[in-house]
């Protein structure tokens, strides 16, 4: 099913989230970046017709927005690098398409009519908007300061023709602080846009190395662990069984008693290991109850649960009747003859019930060489301990019955 | 039971399997008949010897325990497997169970208990290493697979995929893909995040 999807689905799913926030950003600015030929093929659309506008200026127009559009996309993609910090910043494009869009400008501006006659709005509007996306394309590539020094250089760019043409001055600084002004929003936007793609990968960065720091913690939890419980052990297995091999060399029989020594250790230090890898973690009933569930249903028998408050109950009260309900499992899981189990907790007035139900397994499993049968007994001491009983009945033919009851500190209860 | 059980040792570290070889031939009822270090020697021996009883390690070269296990189930359905493994992971137990393995137990069993497991085997009974059932049943219901489980391990340390293939055996592309399906199962973002929440509930 998942082959069936078409290649850019598969790509964008095989994309990281900062990824694809990076992709998002990216092309909203190439596309703020076509409005520009857009907004500029409208006007020269829209100019037909009037009089004033010459065919050499339309052409200008288009050829130099459509240009000047593809170097700032361009300027977008290797300023979107360089503000991530993968690349140096691009003066080299940033000059360029700063040159041509200057350059289109100022053709549009001399092959028009004088800027102060009311015909001129189509050059103007032609060459506002160009600088305008440049300098916008320029924020995301450059500093803020760098952005505002190459905005000012490319305008008096613009300007000194002008005014050497014959503008009058104050029409000419009027139009450049119109621009400036206009030209440092859309640089606000295009840079905050940046700005977002990058707070993204920060944030991602961060988490990152929050989870190697937890992974790094845990590690030194388990050295440390490991280190105490295999080093003592392996040290005493090392000197016992050397002073096992002495003492066979020389025929003597207590070699027999070292080597059932380190027969026992070594079998403590994997039930240790074991515990050290399991960690510290406090189980929840019904984690163990879904657990035992799907290892009854893994070895065919049909299991059900039936819970209400589990989740209410303390911590100390869950692992109690965790623990039941491992031993119950485990005792299931022990005898092929069970077809179906079922687990029944119920809270009520300050008791917690739970019952265990089969058809297969007698409540006290038959005392075996392996030492297993101590699990019942010891899980009604166990319960015992916290005021509870265990009790064991017929449920019916052929059916037995676990049942444990544990009574509820209501203090511990509510908080 | 008058027959002498016959058995099949299948474990890659011959150390191991040549112990328990000679402990369990010191037991008058049984016979080892075959020795294998590997799976796909385990079937071909199985095959050959027709064991009452196969003896399997979870982690062999060629077939783990639990592949050669579903095999034996089709070819040789009278011979009854047990597994034995290093670590109790919760999924093998499960898995083992599903292809109808009849003996689960750790690796530092005792000799004499691995005897008295095999003749209560072979007579129909099935044995789950209670410490090893408790630990599969404390994990809950885990919703990622043994092999999953696997590479999400090795991942754990922080290793890069090229580190975690080779450990694994296994291709980039698919240690990627595993890591992959366990965050997507687990919903998390990338496979650190993955590996603490799966560490969260035992399922590691």
């Amino acid at each position: 099913m998942r082959m069936n999807r078409p290649r850019p689905v598969r790509r964008w799913r095989a994309l990281s989230k900062p990824q694809r926030t990076e992709l998002y950003v990216r092309w909203s600015l190439y596309a703020v970046a076509l409005v520009q030929p857009v907004v500029t093929l409208g006007v020269v659309a829209g100019s037909f017709g009037h009089g004033g506008v010459t065919g050499a200026e339309s052409a200008v127009a288009v050829a130099g927005s459509l240009a000047a559009a593809a170097l700032n996309g361009a300027l977008v993609r290797v300023g979107m690098a360089a503000y991530l910090g993968r690349r140096p910043r691009p003066y080299a494009w940033v000059a360029v398409t700063g040159a041509v869009s200057a350059a289109v400008s100022v053709a549009e501006l001399l092959l028009g009519p004088p800027v102060e006659a009311e015909s001129a709005s189509f050059p103007l509007t032609v060459s506002v908007l160009t600088m305008t996306f440049w300098i916008a394309a320029t924020a995301v590539a450059l500093s803020t300061l760098e952005t505002a020094v190459a905005a000012v250089a490319g305008l008096l760019l613009v300007a000194l023709p002008l005014l050497l043409t014959g503008a009058p001055p104050g029409f000419v600084a009027g139009l450049l602080t119109g621009c400036l002004l206009g030209s440092s929003i859309a640089a606000c936007t295009a840079r905050g846009s940046a700005w977002t793609a990058k707070v993204v990968w920060e944030l991602d960065a961060a988490r990152e190395a929050q989870a190697r720091l937890a992974v790094a913690e845990e590690r030194l939890r388990f050295s440390r662990d490991l280190h105490d419980v295999l080093g003592r052990n392996l040290a005493t297995i090392a000197l016992k069984s050397e002073l096992a091999v002495q003492l066979a060399r020389r025929g003597r029989p207590e070699a027999v008693d070292q080597m059932t020594e380190v027969q026992r250790i070594a079998q403590d230090s994997q039930r240790e290991v074991r515990e050290v890898v399991r960690g510290y973690r406090t189980v929840e009933l019904h984690t163990e109850l879904s657990g035992a569930a799907s290892v009854l249903r893994a070895a065919n028998v049909d299991c059900r649960t039936e819970l209400s408050g589990a989740d209410g109950l303390p911590a100390a009260a869950q692992s109690v009747l965790g623990w039941v309900v491992r031993e119950a499992a485990t005792n299931v899981l022990r005898h092929s003859e069970a077809a179906n189990c079922r687990f029944r907790l119920r809270v009520s007035g300050g008791t917690a019930l739970l019952e265990v139900e089969n058809d297969g397994v007698p409540a006290v499993p038959p005392p075996r060489a392996e030492g297993a049968g101590s699990g019942l007994r010891g899980l009604g001491e166990r319960l015992a301990a916290h005021g509870g009983t265990l009790s064991t009945a017929d449920g019916g033919p052929g059916r037995f019955r676990l049942t444990a009851e544990l009574p509820i500190d209501t203090v511990e209860f509510e908080k | 039971m008058t027959d002498r059980v016959r058995v099949l040792l299948a474990d890659d570290e011959h150390l191991i399997r040549g112990a328990l070889a000679a402990l369990l031939a010191l037991e008058d009822d049984l016979t080892v008949v075959a020795e294998a270090a590997s799976g796909p020697e385990a079937l071909a021996m199985a095959a050959a010897h027709r064991p009452d009883v196969a003896v399997l390690d979870l982690q062999m070269p060629g077939l783990d325990g639990l592949e050669v296990a579903a095999e034996l189930r089709h070819r040789l359905p009278e011979c009854r497997v047990m597994i034995v493994t290093g670590h109790g992971r919760p999924g093998y137990l499960k898995r083992a169970l599903e292809v109808g393995v009849r003996g689960f137990l750790p690796k530092t069993v005792s000799a004499s208990d691995l005897a008295g497991i095999i003749r209560t085997v072979r007579a129909g009974g099935r044995y789950v290493d209670p410490e090893l059932a408790a630990e599969a049943i404390s994990a809950g219901d885990s919703p990622l697979t043994p092999r999953e489980t696997d590479v999400l391990e090795l991942a754990a340390d922080g290793s890069p995929v090229a580190e975690i293939a080779e450990r694994a055996a296994l291709s980039p592309g698919t240690v990627r893909n595993y890591l992959s399906s366990a965050a997507g199962k687990l919903g998390a973002e990338n496979r650190h995040a993955a590996v603490r929440i799966a560490r969260e509930h035992g399922w590691l």
